[in-house]
């Protein structure tokens, strides 16, 4: 399907096929701007998307966050009617361990109303202990080990989901491709031509392409991209494992996802886990601070240890003792491209003249892949970002790193 | 010399045997051998007056208790006859049969052994074999050590000869084997059970995805599938709409499979369900994307609405078996 | 009934297989993981040690890369796991890892020894037999089920085309079993964990006596000419026209090919 020779020049190249680099020609091709050439040096998603978890929520951490997300799950829930994603549901809760009870009951009535006033319409609940032991009862309320914390309550994310995240990056695809984007694969970019502080074009493994912007979406490779115009992209690529295990028995439950606060003891911190198709997947290094080490993208460990599952085990048996046994089916690792505060990068580079930086999502890409794709539309045709109303309040742009940028 | 060990079942000789002959013709010509057809049966058949078209000798050995395949036999009397006449070459199908009996063979012999050949040749009295590895990716060019060699053919690769108007000189070896305790006894032959669904064993296996809508959909191509003595089975996106179960999900965290025929009906080709059929010896894929990344690995491909396409393949089938 | 599985590791997720300029094979982002069939052959002999009392004893030959699939051995319900590994093994052909899995198997008590068919990266199907020939011991491949009564197995094989084989082999025997003879079992936590605290004894050439060859001198008798990519259709022969046109040569293909 892809004997035709490259094109000479196009308008727009993105570097990138995976669930960001789709997102973005699909949203670009939407409004019109379809002279856009996407290369991928693997096949389409199987970079590092298509290993992600695939949780979705309606949550941001600022108010553009918000209301960014509330335009992705307009495409989300598009893309579930026409039939080419699932959303399958997924209640997201994460409980909060404190010792102190006082400073809990404040920090829990906050995370709930900071999300109302930033506009969330997000069905996120607050959880009392007893209200959080209903909704998951294997949970340990109170850790026998001084210190550990007990659990004083929850936040409730009634409305995550999770998808299939090759299905999320093909449905980008298709709906590009159907729009007139150029997508090709297993083709590398080899080289970024700049001439007088502009972008003039790529260099490819299957030749020389003009164009006259560069949207690197490259994920874990980004910072490999940056470098071929002399920029240093604070992304770095990091290992992450899940296990597939599956108890005896099928249970009914009422939540969906539960991860373990990332500032907990160090003894619990890493906890995630979700349902899955018969089963559950999980691990216990969930983003665990200081204990990312990069590795080389190309080259890592893709696949599982048994001390990981017994690390993830340890931790789940710790947390939620009323687990029950299970059998570990299968586990795969894979990649986050992860930026110094685990907020995404979505800005244009200072120079060269005409390169966009959308990378850095930190674990969240597929989740805010539609995000990524429409605010790249804008800042790429219009100059500027409608989608959010107070750009300025927004985290995503590069200059919070002034000293690499 | 070039020996081409005849594969006869219940009174046939199985196609194998003319591949080999043909194969075996083109290597007795370049070596100036003679190419000689060994045939092990109980005299109920005259095979050899079938092979003596087709080889310039016949090797037969005759009694009761050949009459159907057993290694243990068979790879004694082989034995004797390989030891007493050292053929170059000794080619044998990589069949069943052969996989049970050829290597264990060669180490009787001390003989170089290489197996699931698609091609070999001969180059400076050096026997060279070509192999595929790795599921057909990588192809391996290996060359043997040794003054005689035993390699077995893998079906269906060469053409079967033609018939050369040859009258092969017929030659009886008398049948005599020491052991007379028998650790391996046949007992009786069967068809293949189908109560278990196994679709690792299917040699033909339509498979549906994704771009099946509606749960309903699955029993129009259960039977379709079931009118070409195909075996259903589907990519993970199905088994998790619980429309058929995991025992039926072809991919690497569902089942391998090496079927005859892969027909993927709305399976766009994610790498995980890839991994579980790419090496089926024909793929057809029938899907309206033409991007779909199955298409890089099916052999045959209709571009268009699954929807159209199965009722038309369903009535053109049902219309050729009346 | 003491059963004996020997395992092997090989490369997988091939897709993505790539040669380089001189032919060699890209490791860079490979995985390893225990070849297919041997799981099944694992599976049957837990469920024969689950019947009949017994022990599994899993053996593999590789370097220390194989640890990890030792362990799921174990985990699943293996009794104990040996690796053997020695510089003489690498580049070594079929029949010298059989002699060296032969003298490996001495070291034992065994009643059977279970292999997979084939390893899903060569394909060869050649080392079951090879063994039970320097063993002395009768052999049946592409097994289907295994029955085991006093001391005869009766054994039913995979042929061609729908047909299988029944037959008796007597014990001691070795099999080469088929995918799909039974379901085989996830690991359960339990087993990893006391997996990941069992040791794991090492052999090298020094441990066994292999005849002739004491000094590991051994000469492999196939000789890598060289590994290449086979030209092949990337993209699929496009059936076109019409729908009707297009469902027409699919059947005519299909039934060229005898598929119908």
């Amino acid at each position: 399907m892809q004997k035709k020779a490259l094109p000479t020049k196009v308008k727009i190249v993105i570097i990138g096929g995976g669930v960001i680099g789709t997102s973005v020609a699909y949203h670009l091709a939407e409004r019109g701007c379809t002279d856009i050439l996407l290369l991928d040096k693997g096949e389409l998603g199987h970079g590092s998307s298509h290993r992600a978890a695939g949780t979705i929520s309606k949550l941001g951490l600022t108010a553009s966050g918000v209301e960014i997300m509330k335009h992705a799950w307009r495409t989300y829930e598009n893309f579930k009617k026409e039939g080419d994603i699932d959303l399958h549901p997924n209640p997201y809760i994460l409980p909060l361990w404190q010792n102190n009870p006082g400073y809990y009951q404040q920090y829990l009535k906050e995370v709930v109303n900071i999300l109302k006033s930033l506009g969330s319409t997000a069905k996120v609940e607050a959880l009392s202990a007893e209200k959080t032991k209903n909704i998951v009862p294997e949970i340990r309320l109170n850790d026998v080990e001084p210190g550990l914390g007990n659990v004083l309550g929850a936040v409730m994310d009634w409305e995550s989901v999770w998808v299939d995240p090759y299905l999320l990056v093909m449905a980008y695809a298709k709906r590009a491709r159907k729009l007139g984007v150029d997508i090709r694969t297993r083709i590398e970019v080899t080289g970024i031509i700049v001439k007088g502080g502009k972008v003039k074009g790529v260099e490819t493994t299957a030749g020389q392409v003009e164009c006259d912007k560069i949207v690197c979406s490259a994920g874990p490779w980004a910072s490999k991209i940056g470098k071929m115009v002399g920029l240093e992209i604070p992304v770095k690529p990091v290992r992450r494992v899940l296990i597939k295990i599956q108890k005896k028995e099928e249970t009914k439950d009422k939540w969906g996802q539960y991860q373990d606060e990332p500032g907990s003891h160090e003894k619990r911190k890493g906890l995630w886990i979700r349902h899955d198709v018969a089963g559950f997947v999980g691990s216990g290094t969930h983003e665990i601070e200081g204990k990312d080490e990069a590795v080389d993208p190309d080259n890592y460990n893709e696949s599982y240890t048994y001390e990981e599952v017994i690390d993830f085990a340890t931790k789940l048996d710790q947390q939620m003792p009323g687990f029950g046994e299970f059998d570990v089916v299968d586990g795969w690792a894979g990649l986050y491209e992860v930026t110094h505060d685990s907020n995404w990068i979505m800005d244009k580079a200072e120079s060269p003249e005409g390169f966009y930086l959308i990378c850095g999502f930190s674990g969240e890409g597929i989740h805010a892949s539609a995000a990524a794709g429409l605010f790249a539309s804008e800042l790429i045709l219009d100059g500027k970002v409608k989608c959010v109303k107070d750009p300025s309040l927004w985290a995503y742009n590069s200059q919070r790193f002034p000293e690499i940028l | 010399m070039i020996f081409i060990i005849a594969e006869h079942r219940t009174c046939k000789l199985q196609d194998i045997t003319f591949q080999m002959l043909a194969k075996g013709r083109a290597l007795a010509d370049k070596t100036a051998s003679a190419l000689v057809a060994v045939v092990l049966e109980d005299g109920s058949q005259s095979y050899e007056h079938i092979l003596s078209s087709y080889a310039d000798s016949i090797l037969k050995v005759r009694d009761k208790c050949l009459s159907n395949f057993n290694s243990e036999i068979y790879q004694e009397v082989l034995c004797g006859l390989i030891s007493k006449y050292k053929p170059l070459l000794t080619l044998i199908g990589h069949t069943s049969y052969g996989i049970e009996m050829a290597s264990s063979l060669a180490v009787d012999l001390g003989f170089t052994f290489v197996s699931d050949c698609v091609d070999l040749d001969v180059k400076n009295h050096r026997v060279y074999a070509t192999r595929q590895i790795y599921g057909g990716k990588v192809n391996s060019l290996i060359s043997l050590v040794g003054e005689n060699c035993i390699a077995t053919i893998r079906p269906n690769v060469f053409k079967g000869a033609e018939k050369e108007g040859l009258h092969g000189i017929i030659i009886e070896s008398p049948f005599s084997i020491e052991k007379t305790t028998r650790r391996k006894r046949f007992i009786e032959l069967a068809t293949t059970p189908t109560g278990d669904l196994d679709i690792t064993q299917a040699d033909k296996i339509v498979s549906i995805g994704r771009g099946i809508k509606k749960e309903e959909d699955v029993k129009i191509i259960a039977d379709m599938a079931e009118s070409i003595g195909a075996v259903l089975a589907c990519s993970r996106a199905i088994v998790d709409k619980g429309w058929l179960p995991v025992e039926r999900q072809v991919g690497s965290s569902g089942r391998t499979v090496n079927a005859k025929l892969y027909i993927a009906i709305g399976i766009s080709g994610a790498s995980q369900h890839l991994a579980g059929m790419s090496s089926c010896e024909t793929i057809v894929a029938v899907n309206e994307d033409p991007y779909a990344p199955i298409l890089s690995i099916a052999h045959y491909a209709i571009i268009d609405d699954l929807y159209k396409v199965v009722p038309l393949l369903k009535d053109k089938l049902c219309s050729k078996r009346r | 009934m003491n059963v004996i599985v020997c395992v092997k590791q090989v490369l997988i997720s091939t897709e993505s297989l790539k040669l380089t300029g001189d032919g060699k094979i890209v490791e860079k982002g490979m995985s390893y993981d225990i070849n297919e069939w041997d799981i099944y052959a694992l599976e049957e002999a837990i469920l024969i040690k689950e019947k009949y009392g017994g022990s599994v004893t899993v053996i593999t030959i590789g370097p220390e890369t194989v640890d990890k699939m030792l362990r799921g051995c174990l985990a699943k319900g293996a009794d104990r796991a040996i690796r053997f590994w020695d510089p003489f093994v690498e580049g070594s052909d079929g029949f010298i890892l059989a002699i060296t899995l032969s003298e490996i198997i001495r070291l034992f008590e065994y009643d059977l020894i279970l292999f997979g068919a084939q390893a899903s990266d060569d394909g060869c199907a050649q080392i079951g037999p090879m063994v039970a020939q320097i063993l002395a011991i009768p052999h049946a491949t592409l097994v289907t089920k295994l029955e085991l009564v006093n001391n005869i197995a009766k054994v039913r094989r995979e042929l061609e085309n729908g047909v299988d084989e029944i037959i008796e082999v007597d014990l001691p025997a070795a099999f080469a079993v088929q995918t799909g003879i039974n379901r085989p079992r996830y690991a359960p936590l339990k087993g990893i964990m006391q997996a990941m605290k069992q040791v794991i004894p090492t052999l090298c050439l020094q441990d066994i006596e292999i005849l002739g060859h004491p000094s590991g001198n051994f000469i492999s008798r196939i000789q890598l000419e060289r590994l290449y990519t086979p030209e092949i259709i990337r993209s699929a022969l496009i059936l076109d026209g019409t729908t009707d046109e297009a469902t027409d040569k699919l059947l005519a293909v299909l039934s060229d090919k005898g598929l119908l």
